[in-house]
């Protein structure tokens, strides 16, 4: 049964952290490999000239909604043991907003 | 220099790598706890005091406990490792400040710092950035983190124009 170290009560453990690294590494390796570390294809996506941004980002968002789906239907992983982050709507537009117009100046 | 890889393979790709995190761990993806972390840490060598008494990053150092030893700020080490490792492997590493044609570099880092200072801000008021909120929130289909992914493209195309020159 997954998440397996939630279930094997591990969260914050040295095993944990050191997935985090792992993780993380392979995080680093699909963003420059995608070119999401390059500033300029970032700032494409707001004036239309690149928007590989865009597609990797749905195509991410896509397949890791399919396969949670898949495995929570399944039986596998039980999603009501995975972080979601808390509703605050007013904060998260204010946010959004605030972060969009410094992505585009900083190209982050 | 190689080519990027084609987005959309990229693109599943992360997919799997924010599945096996869920699946693994129970949690997402993050980019911007690592550097709100580190910042506070910094700071909080140099005023104490000051940093202690925040609202929002007391609770790093609450109980003698030291903000870096969090998973999100072993997850950015690992990013930055396997970034660096994917510039390695497929010919990218330099120097360089990379910019748009119209800019100098002295004005790109002006824009990139002051960019980068509204998206720390706003990384810490919508609880996380484009990776904690708008990958992985998403990809649970959390209602919140959609409104701010949508807020963020908003925000986005709403300034373009404003700041053209520095990419264009």
């Amino acid at each position: 049964m997954a998440p397996i170290l939630k279930i094997a009560h591990m969260a914050n453990s040295p095993v944990d952290f050191f997935l985090a690294v792992c993780i993380g590494f392979f995080f680093g390796l699909v963003l420059e490999s995608g070119g999401l570390a390059n500033c300029r294809k970032i700032a494409g996506v707001f004036y239309l000239y690149d928007v590989t941004v865009v597609k990797v980002m749905f195509s991410a968002i896509l397949t890791a909604m399919l396969l949670l789906y898949a495995t929570s239907s399944l039986g596998v992983l039980d999603i009501s043991l995975l972080y979601i982050p808390d509703t605050f709507i007013i904060s998260y537009i204010l946010a959004g907003i605030i972060l969009g117009i410094g992505m585009v100046m900083g190209g982050y | 220099m190689k080519q990027y890889t084609n987005p959309y393979i990229a693109g599943i790709a992360l997919g799997f790598v924010l599945f096996a995190s869920f699946l693994l761990c129970g949690k997402g993806l993050g980019g911007s706890a690592s550097l709100a972390r580190l910042s506070a840490y910094l700071f909080h060598l140099v005023a104490p005091n000051h940093v202690n008494s925040s609202e929002y990053f007391g609770h790093y150092f609450a109980h003698g406990k030291n903000p870096l030893n969090f998973w999100l700020v072993y997850m950015g080490i690992g990013t930055l490792l396997g970034g660096l490792y994917s510039t390695f492997i497929h010919g990218r590493s330099k120097v360089e400040v990379n910019k748009g044609p119209g800019i100098s570099v002295k004005g790109r880092l002006i824009y990139a710092l002051a960019g980068g200072i509204l998206v720390g801000f706003a990384s810490r008021l919508g609880l996380g950035c484009t990776s904690g909120q708008g990958l992985a929130g998403s990809a649970m289909l959390s209602l919140g983190s959609w409104v701010f992914l949508f807020a963020v493209f908003f925000g986005g195309y709403a300034t373009a124009y404003f700041v053209k020159d520095g990419w264009l």
